[in-house]
């Protein structure tokens, strides 16, 4: 069953045809990467569907409620909630401060006032946990820019997590990071996400995390999806192979 | 978990060191000649609006280059008030500067909140000029450039027009304001430290990030300067008392505006305290400057000169930084084990 659906979306910046015609569905309970080559999309169309951007035509539908212009925060509300390329974290707060924002708007406290955040019990604990989960427990004290970028990507996935999302939406949450820190990152992600059962899109350039972790993945290129299906599929697929893996896979055993 | 310990433990002794000076103060007017209470006195109401700038510079990433508006408009009620009613009560002058101090930063945070960096300064100082053109331009009703005088007020029903203003300001307005600043004080530390508070800061961090949390950003802003307005529209009306006169160049003119923010930067903006201690030392700074010689601006430019260059954390980020200098003295001995000094 689709939980979000877009219909022939377009988005062109002058000449630049960004999003152009794309129809897109995300299923319950399922990790889809996104792909393509620099340029493809990609994220316009994350932007797009996170209210970043309004389509110049097309509808977008969450649960079947039409939520197209919606801004940023009203999406977010509804329950998608994307992380971004270049993490965007509070680097002047500490780590558990971090959380407690995300969890300050979810409890819709944003306007309390006349409370100590120290003393909100259940937002303290609630952020422990979430740090737990992701294995920053240790630092949440720490200022985040002390942190490490592979601890701020994880930082980064658990301030989206902490707004209990109906929909996640990661923008490359491996760029940037070691090939052993990696490996690290994608599996905490995927543990918690098929835990919760959480729908997941995922743009990632990473073939190796694509076709290891990823249940569906779609194919962007120069504005249109260009393939859909199981990873093998797609694999297989000659435009794909030509214009995004490059022949890298090319010869590799299916 | 010591982490955590010694983050409360920092907090516990700020807030003894509050009430030590607090207690210091309680006792000066005994000991120090009328002059000085009147310049302490001076210094805690500047102080006011000066924390009040603050939660926008510090802890709203908005630099305002208003604050003499909502200053001036609250000293302009008090004598409004005086001028136009038969109304002498101290808190009902208090109460209603801090109304329409506040009504005139929900105008103005209105239209600022739409904009971001020196745009934003930049209209904050115009909405701040045209109260002051106003104010000016109006002289049949506004005393023009010879503002307005204020009398004495009554507090809580104690009539002190006919008490000398000196005798007045060290017997009882000082410690009036004493406690108004105490109030102020801690109603803005529980405010930056409740979940409003850091929803703020985490605004100034990243607000693209804080939209895509399902936070309305605008708004937040917005009751950031309505509660920062309130507060300086309180300091304004005190500071009419305390002066006896409002005058539009005294109140209102943009050089005020920027004295306020030369208060935080002096103090160190970066801390909550900060701008307090800015206020008093710029008071003395001034004063005494003054003074001294013709050519007071001079001096007060080459110290931002300084402050800028040597003490761009401020006098209290200063200190702050003296401390962490020996605290970080505690590395492990030879041959101890090297351990997680963070855990």
């Amino acid at each position: 069953m689709e939980i979000l659906e877009c219909k022939r979306l377009y988005k062109y910046f002058g000449e630049v045809k960004a999003v152009n015609g794309v129809d897109f569905t995300l299923k319950k309970g399922q990790i889809k990467a996104l792909i393509g080559p620099n340029g493809a999309g990609k994220t316009t169309l994350v932007n797009l569907i996170s209210g970043y951007l309004k389509p110049d035509r097309g509808k977008v539908f969450f649960n079947g409620k039409d939520i197209t212009g919606y801004p940023p925060h009203k999406i977010s509300k509804e329950g998608i909630v994307r992380t971004f390329q270049v993490p965007r974290v509070f680097m002047n707060l500490s780590v558990i401060d971090n959380i407690r924002v995300a969890l300050i708007s979810r409890f819709n406290k944003v306007l309390t006032i006349h409370r100590s955040l120290e003393k909100m019990e259940d937002i303290t604990r609630n952020a422990m946990e979430l740090l737990d989960l992701v294995g920053l427990k240790s630092k949440a004290y720490e200022r985040t820019s002390d942190l490490s970028h592979g601890d701020i990507k994880l930082l980064d996935f658990s301030i989206a997590l902490a707004l209990d999302p109906t929909i996640l939406i990661l923008d490359e949450p491996t760029s940037g990071v070691g090939v052993s820190e990696r490996d690290l990152i994608i599996k905490t992600i995927v543990n918690v996400v098929r835990r919760k059962g959480i729908p997941t899109l995922m743009i990632e350039h990473d073939m190796e995390v694509v076709f290891n972790y990823a249940e569906e993945i779609t194919v962007m290129s120069e504005g249109k999806i260009i393939a859909e299906g199981k990873p093998g599929d797609v694999e297989n697929n000659p435009v794909v192979q030509e214009i995004v893996l490059g022949g890298a896979r090319r010869n590799a055993p299916a | 978990m010591i982490a955590k310990i010694r983050y409360i433990r920092h907090n516990v002794m700020k807030i003894v060191l509050i009430i030590i000076a607090f207690a210091v103060l309680l006792v000066l007017p005994k000991i120090l000649p009328r002059y000085q209470v009147f310049l302490i006195s001076q210094a805690m109401t500047f102080a006011i609006v000066a924390l009040a700038l603050n939660l926008l510079l510090n802890y709203g990433g908005m630099v305002s280059f208003g604050h003499a508006g909502f200053f001036g408009l609250g000293a302009y009620v008090v004598a409004f008030l005086q001028k136009y009613t038969p109304i002498r009560e101290f808190w009902i002058a208090v109460l209603l500067a801090i109304i329409f101090s506040a009504m005139f930063a929900a105008v103005v945070g209105a239209v600022c909140t739409r904009a971001y960096g020196l745009y934003l300064s930049m209209l904050t100082l115009g909405f701040a000029h045209i109260l002051y053109v106003i104010m000016y331009k109006l002289w049949m009703w506004t005393g023009g450039s010879d503002g307005l005088p204020v009398d004495m007020p009554t507090i809580f029903g104690y009539d002190f027009s006919n008490v000398p203003r000196m005798d007045f300001i060290s017997n009882y307005f000082y410690y009036l304001i004493l406690a108004l600043l105490l109030i102020c004080v801690v109603s803005l530390w529980i405010i930056v430290k409740s979940p409003y508070g850091r929803i703020l800061e985490a605004i100034r961090d990243d607000e693209i990030r804080c939209k895509f949390l399902g936070i309305s950003v605008s708004l937040h802003k917005w009751v950031a300067f309505i509660i920062s307005g309130a507060f300086s529209g309180m300091s304004g009306a005190l500071f009419a008392f305390l002066n006896g006169r409002v005058t539009p160049d005294l109140t209102l003119h943009w050089s005020l505006s920027m004295e306020i923010v030369f208060m935080a930067l002096l103090g160190g903006f970066k801390t909550f305290i900060g701008p307090l201690v800015g206020a008093v030392c710029f008071t003395y700074l001034k004063t005494y400057a003054i003074a001294t010689t013709i050519f007071w601006e001079f001096i007060l430019g080459a110290c931002l000169v300084v402050i800028i260059l040597l003490l761009p954390r401020g006098i209290v980020g200063y200190l702050a930084d003296i401390r962490t200098f020996f605290a970080a003295k505690n590395y492990p001995k030879e041959g101890e084990k090297h351990g997680n000094s963070r855990m």
